[in-house]
C-alpha cells in the first residue's frame, strides 16, 4: 500500500513538474497526466499571464497593535466629550437667564405662615393674591404676566363681592313670587 | 558604597547601546524586508490563484490584499520554515472558501447556476485582449468541470508549485486523497482540453 502510495506520489510530481522532460523518459500514463497538465498550464496562463508580476499592496501595513490603541483612543475621546457635553447641558440649566429668583426657603415660610395669618375666608380672599408679594421677576415680560395675573384674580374678587350684595335682593324677589303664585287671586 | 546596579552603570555604552537597539528596531525592519520580499515574489502567484478560484478579477486583488494584511497581522506568529509561498497560499485558500461559506453558494453548482450567480467581471479586464477573454471563458468552463477539491489541489500546484505533502495539509485531508484528486482532476482535464477541446 505504501509502496503504490509512493509510485504515485513520484508519478504525478514527474508529471506535474514545473520542468517539462522532453527526454522521453516518462511512461504512457504519466505521459497521459502530463498532457492533461500542461494543456491546464497554457490555458491559466493565457487568461491570467501576470502570474509572476508582484503584487502592489495597496496601503501601508500596519500592526495590529497601533490600531487598536488608535480605537481605544477614539473611545476614550468620545466617552470624555459625553461626560463634558452632559456637564456643560446642567450648568446652562442651572444658570439659565430669566428664571425666576425665589427667595430662600426660610423667607418663603415666614411669608406662607403670614398670609395664614391674614387670611379671612368671610373676606373673599383669595391666597393666590399673595403670589407676587414672594416671587421676584427680573424679566420685563414675566412681571406684565404677573400683574395681569393679579389683576385677573381682583376682579374676580369684586365679582364675588357684588353677586354677594345683591343676593338679597334676588332671594327677596324669589319669594314674592312663589307667594303670588301660590295665592288664589 | 557600591549598589547592585553598579555592574550596569559601568557598561560600557557602545556594548548598552548595541543591546538595546538590535532587538525591537531591527525585528521590525526584518519583518518589512521580509513582507517586501513576499510580496514581490509570491504576490503574482497568490493573486493568480485567487483569480482562478474567484475569476473575478476585483475580489481576487481585494483577496490578495487581505492574505498580505492577515500574514503581516500574524508576522509575530510566523516561524520561518523555508516555503512562504505555501503559508500565503494557506491563506488565500481559507479566505476562498470562508467567501464561499459566507455566500452560502453550495459548491456544487453546475455552470449556468454559478453563472447566473456570480457572473464572470469583464469590466476590470484589461481591453483590448479578446484572446484573453476568450480563454479566460475557455478556463472557467474548464475548472467548472472539476470537483472543487481538484481544482484547489492542481491550482495550488500549479501556482505555489507546493509538494503534495503541503497542499494535504492546506486542504485538510490525508496525503493520498490529495494524490487521488490530483490524478482524476489531470484525467479530466486532459479529457476536455487535449482529446475535445472546448
Amino acid at each position: 500500500m505504501s509502496d503504490e502510495l509512493d509510485r504515485l506520489q513520484r508519478q504525478l510530481e514527474r508529471a506535474t513538474a514545473s520542468e517539462c522532460s522532453t527526454d522521453g523518459s516518462l511512461d504512457a500514463e504519466t505521459a497521459s497526466l502530463r498532457e492533461g497538465w500542461v494543456a491546464l498550464g497554457e490555458l491559466l496562463e493565457a487568461a491570467e499571464p501576470s502570474r509572476e508580476q508582484p503584487l502592489e499592496l495597496r496601503e501601508p501595513l500596519k500592526p495590529g497593535r497601533r490600531t487598536g490603541r488608535k480605537v481605544a483612543g477614539i473611545v476614550a475621546l468620545a466617552a470624555s466629550l459625553l461626560v463634558g457635553v452632559t456637564l456643560a447641558g446642567k450648568w446652562i440649566r442651572a444658570n439659565r437667564p430669566g428664571r425666576p429668583a425665589t427667595r430662600s426657603d426660610a423667607s418663603l415660610a415666614e411669608i406662607v405662615q403670614a398670609d395664614g395669618e391674614q387670611f379671612n375666608p368671610d373676606a373673599g380672599q383669595l391666597e393666590t393674591a399673595s403670589l407676587a408679594d414672594w416671587v421676584d421677576w427680573d424679566d420685563p415680560l414675566d412681571q406684565q404676566i404677573a400683574s395681569v395675573a393679579q389683576e385677573v384674580v381682583r376682579i374676580q374678587q369684586d365679582w364675588d363681592q357684588v353677586d354677594g350684595a345683591f343676593g338679597p335682593l334676588y332671594s327677596g324677589l324669589e319669594e314674592m313670587a312663589e307667594e303670588l303664585d301660590e295665592s288664589p287671586l | 558604597m557600591t549598589t547592585d546596579f553598579a555592574p550596569c552603570r559601568n557598561k560600557p555604552w557602545p556594548s548598552a547601546l548595541k543591546t538595546i537597539g538590535e532587538t525591537p528596531l531591527r525585528r521590525r525592519a526584518d519583518q518589512n524586508d521580509r513582507f517586501a520580499t513576499w510580496a514581490r515574489e509570491h504576490g503574482g502567484a497568490v493573486r493568480g490563484y485567487l483569480m482562478a478560484m474567484v475569476r473575478r478579477p476585483d475580489v481576487a486583488d481585494d483577496l490578495a490584499q487581505e492574505v498580505f494584511c492577515r500574514a503581516w497581522q500574524a508576522r509575530g506568529r510566523y516561524r520561518e520554515q523555508g516555503n512562504a509561498r505555501a503559508y500565503l497560499l494557506r491563506i488565500a485558500d481559507r479566505l476562498v472558501c470562508d467567501r464561499r461559506r459566507k455566500a452560502g453558494r453550495e459548491l456544487t453548482l453546475d455552470e449556468e447556476a454559478w453563472k447566473q450567480i456570480e457572473p464572470v467581471s469583464r469590466a476590470a479586464e484589461p481591453s483590448g485582449a479578446p484572446i484573453q477573454a476568450e480563454a479566460a471563458d475557455r478556463l472557467a468552463a474548464a475548472l467548472d468541470r472539476l470537483s472543487p477539491v481538484q481544482r484547489r489541489v492542481l491550482l495550488l500546484r500549479y501556482y505555489g508549485e507546493l509538494s503534495f505533502g503541503e497542499i494535504a495539509q492546506i486542504i485538510d485531508c490525508p496525503l493520498n486523497t490529495a494524490l487521488s484528486h490530483c490524478r482524476r482532476g489531470l484525467i479530466a482535464m486532459r479529457k476536455l482540453l487535449v482529446e475535445s477541446p472546448l
